[in-house]
């Protein structure tokens, strides 16, 4: 009897690639065979899964920045290199580490579009929490950090998130401590997230990211952005005492529908 | 603003504007981008993951589109053309990213995947899960499963036999199979370490 078959050989059975001496051994084999019906049985719910499979939301300053990128390329000029030199430990990364490389009508693309200008300030150096919000309730730390994160830049933030404070190398676009705390590029009196301000929209909106068969209650929150759309970062315990589940919903979020952009089990750098 | 009459998804129209931008129009192309962006976004962070690094092929794609317009010769559809030159900056990034200590993913698999949000949270074990594959049957993967296109069509984007297409179409939904827990009795089936590919490629050796 020769060796089974492995995974890579019942696959192309499957898709009808297999090599003759693979069809022999699946003919002569009960073993095979009966992992070939397991296989077959169990890829209608993998194909399922891959089409339900939702596209993470485009970045918001992806068109200016293909047109800025065009339009220097049409001048001549050549898009510096970017991405290659990007290996960095996750917390070294730099935020954005395309911004700076681009210059003239790609920077103003970018804050057009995205409303983003990027201060780095190293470390936290005043840039003061925003704990409080409208929301009552009981206590954990909220802040209105207004940045702009990506999901590079997240992890970093999750130790300042989990003391209250805002990240230390903050967005330079308005943050603020109340109903009036607006997110990028917004208008103040648009803050699109400010039903997420108010115990009730809060409330809703936990109901949809929490697990409703136990009362825990977030670490923290950070009422943000996620790729330049408006974000609330929810922050909740794992059971991993290293490890924070970093949900971040959009502000349609609901009882109904958690509105998620994106979701992370994150460790924290130490 | 140009208008021409189709009867297709559009592609007349693509090609006018492909050859416009051939012939020197400035804003052709620039259109051509806008018509397709979402459709390169999606191919490129469905196959790359990271959003950043995906942006980055999506420039990259769009840039040597640009460059090599005049190669297009007119037998694949211009969005064939396009995904083909997605895919191809893809592929590269996840090669030389392959090859490099790799930035981790900042999550990591949930250790009770099916608690919280349910649907939701199998999509992200489903997505960690198609990351893990190798690069090549991922692209495929992408193409006909996630973006529907037949595969006779993915093959021509990819550049390789249709035998080859569903082959690695076939062994990335087995692996996925794997991953997610579909299997009863995976020991029977080592995998194979995550992303490295090096298993021999039954049957598809003589079409690549």
């Amino acid at each position: 009897m020769s060796e089974h078959l492995d995974l890579d050989a019942l696959a192309d059975l499957l898709a009808g690639e297999g090599s003759e001496g693979d069809r022999q051994h699946r003919d002569s084999c009960a073993d095979c065979r009966a992992r070939l019906a397991e296989l077959e049985a169990a890829l209608p719910a993998v194909t399922a899964s891959l089409a339900r499979l939702a596209v993470p939301l485009e970045p918001a300053d992806l068109a200016g920045r293909l047109d800025a990128a065009l339009a220097a390329e049409a001048a001549g000029g050549a898009i510096p290199a970017r991405g290659t030199a990007d290996v960095l430990p996750l917390a070294a990364r730099p935020r954005a580490r395309w911004l700076p490389a681009l210059a003239g009508v790609a920077a103003v693309a970018v804050l057009v579009t995205g409303g983003v200008l990027v201060t780095q300030s190293g470390t936290g150096t005043g840039t003061g929490d925003d704990n409080g919000s409208t929301a009552a309730g009981p206590s954990f730390p909220r802040t209105s950090s207004g940045r702009d994160y990506t999901q590079a830049t997240l992890p970093g933030a999750v130790p300042a998130l989990l003391r209250g404070e805002a990240p230390a190398t903050a967005l330079s676009f308005s943050r603020s401590a109340d109903a009036t705390g607006s997110s990028e590029g917004m208008p103040a009196t648009a803050d699109p997230l400010v039903r997420l301000r108010t115990s009730e929209g809060l409330a809703a909106c936990l109901t949809s990211v929490l697990d409703p068969a136990s009362d825990e209650l977030p670490l923290a929150l950070d009422y943000a952005a996620y790729q330049g759309k408006p974000a609330l970062l929810v922050l909740l315990a794992t059971d991993q005492p290293t490890t924070v589940d970093v949900f971040v919903v959009g502000a349609g979020c609901d009882q109904r529908d958690a509105d998620l952009l994106y979701f992370a089990r994150v460790t924290p750098p130490s | 603003m140009r208008r021409v009459t189709t009867t297709d998804d559009g592609d007349a129209e693509d090609r006018s504007l492909l050859a416009a931008h051939v012939a020197g129009d400035p804003d052709a192309f620039g259109e051509l981008v806008r018509r397709h962006r979402t459709r390169m976004w999606a191919v490129a962070v469905q196959t790359l993951h990271d959003p950043e690094e995906a942006a980055d092929a999506v420039q990259d794609a769009c840039l040597s589109a640009y460059r090599r317009a005049e190669t297009y010769r007119g037998e694949a559809r211009v969005t064939t053309w396009l995904h083909r030159v997605v895919v191809n900056a893809c592929l590269d990034r996840a090669r030389r990213s392959a090859v490099r200590p790799t930035v981790p993913l900042p999550e990591q698999p949930p250790a009770d995947p099916r608690d919280r949000l349910g649907e939701r949270e199998t999509q992200l074990e489903v997505g960690r899960a198609l990351q893990a594959l190798p690069p090549e049957q991922r692209a495929a993967l992408v193409l006909v499963d996630l973006q529907g296109l037949p595969v006779a069509e993915a093959a021509t984007v990819l550049q390789v036999p249709e035998g080859t297409v569903k082959s690695r179409c076939a062994r990335g939904r087995a692996r996925l199979a794997l991953q997610l827990g579909h299997l009863r009795n995976p020991d029977a089936t080592p995998p194979v370490p995550p992303g490295t590919g090096h298993q021999p490629e039954h049957g598809e050796g003589g079409r690549t």
